[in-house]
């Protein structure tokens, strides 16, 4: 198991660099704060803020290039000629976006919690859950689209375009039930986008596991 | 040349129907604000805002997609042996991405400008996010013309943006500059440099490379 996960970690390295600089990235105006006069609280928790969102990038271009980027290099076709069982190979494929998925949203919530008990109320702690929801939706479709086709670029598209297309299909259930838009979109956009990404994931796991290379 | 055309839409189509699906998505909320009777002047211009942020990620996608990902289905070494100049076929691609920055840039602004009035702080909203997507598209391109891997490319064009506005920072912080007039200047300043240096330098290695 352990040349798998090597494999993947060279299919996904240069996500996972690209990652690395979008996590980093917008803590740079704080500290910038912290270096000139005092670290504004409003920074910091928009600087997590905005960390959070752009994981939701990262995260559909890791599902996007999970089995799409292997077609595209033809080395799908190689390993369906290895030894190796098919659950194995999906399942050397979840550690790398899990622990993206945990670093990102464990150091940005733990920060933005710091910020919210301290100073900072702008921004509400919900809208972090959602964001990180809305991350796993398009991680998942776009695991379900890689395994589908073989386009990195649609999967990782379609991955990134799900939670937005999902929100006008939430707001005009409300609106067919005569909902509070406000309340009832906040709520329910993220429960569908759970909802989709357990389903997306699932089928698109079930539909690896049957399909032959390639 | 029509069919390099046609083969570009072939190659770009999926990219361009998600494009559609983020340039059109944001302008549910206004439509929904319209059907239940609320005042939707703020949200139009909102919507307009959030199609011009989301185009950055659509302009990327086709910047990171237009060269890389022939290499990727292997197109790239038989378009190689046909009778037709690199020059010919890297004009050809430039086509799609342009038209896409005029489809998604031209009605945006139209709408956030007609529905919220064309005062400076709108415009100059609207002109910092289309040069971040004119930059994102720039080196998109270029890491596409490099490497054979269009998610990479698609990332970093991205990143590109963020990592232009950090480096700004950094300098206007060195040079020891107030942040608030320096930064949307120097920004507006720099990413399109960066974008047209992508577009140049790409394209010059298009033209350049032996494939593959």
């Amino acid at each position: 198991m352990t040349w798998l996960l090597w494999k993947e970690y060279r299919l996904q390295r240069l996500i996972l660099a690209v990652g690395a600089l979008v996590l980093v990235m917008p803590y740079g105006f704080p500290v910038r704060a912290l270096l000139i006069d005092s670290p504004g609280a409003g920074q910091t928790s928009l600087a997590s803020f905005t960390s959070t969102i752009l994981s939701i990038v990262i995260l559909a271009l890791l599902g996007g290039n999970a089995f799409a980027g292997e077609r595209a290099d033809r080395s799908a076709e190689f390993q369906a000629y290895q030894p190796i069982p098919r659950w194995a190979i999906v399942l050397s494929k979840l550690p790398l976006p899990l622990l993206t998925a945990l670093i990102f949203w464990g150091m940005n919530l733990a920060i933005f919690s710091q910020c919210v008990e301290t100073h900072f109320q702008a921004y509400p702690r919900e809208w972090m859950i959602r964001f990180m929801v809305l991350g796993s939706c398009a991680f998942a479709v776009a695991w379900l689209v890689s395994v589908l086709q073989s386009s990195v670029t649609f999967a990782v598209g379609a991955g990134m375009a799900a939670p937005i297309v999902i929100l006008p299909l939430v707001a005009l259930t409300g609106w067919l039930i005569s909902a509070d838009l406000d309340q009832w979109t906040g709520n329910v956009w993220a429960f569908a986008c759970l909802a989709v990404s357990v389903l997306s994931f699932t089928i698109g796991t079930w539909h690896y596991l049957q399909r032959v290379e390639p | 040349m029509r069919w390099l055309i046609w083969k570009e839409f072939r190659l770009q189509r999926l990219v361009l129907a998600v494009g559609a699906v983020l340039l059109i998505a944001p302008y549910s909320i206004p439509i929904f604000s319209l059907l239940f009777n609320q005042p939707a002047q703020q949200v139009w211009r909102l919507a307009s805002v959030m199609s011009l942020l989301l185009s950055i990620v659509t302009l990327a996608l086709l910047g990171g997609n237009a060269i890389a990902s022939e290499r990727s289905d292997r197109s790239a070494e038989f378009l190689a042996y046909q009778p037709i100049s690199r020059a010919t076929i890297i004009l050809h691609k430039l086509v799609l991405p342009l038209a896409a920055l005029l489809v998604i840039w031209l009605p945006n602004t139209l709408i956030a400008g007609f529905t919220e009035g064309w005062h400076l702080k709108l415009l100059a909203a609207i002109t910092v996010i289309q040069l971040a997507g004119f930059c994102a598209l720039g080196v998109a391109w270029l890491v596409s013309c490099f490497q054979g891997s269009p998610t990479f490319a698609a990332a970093s064009g991205i990143v590109a943006p963020f990592a232009v506005a950090g480096l700004v920072n950094l300098v206007i912080y060195l040079a020891g500059l107030p942040l608030v007039p320096a930064y949307a200047i120097s920004f507006a300043i720099v990413a399109p440099i960066v974008g047209l240096t992508g577009f140049v330098g790409g394209t010059r290695y298009y033209v350049r490379r032996v494939e593959p």
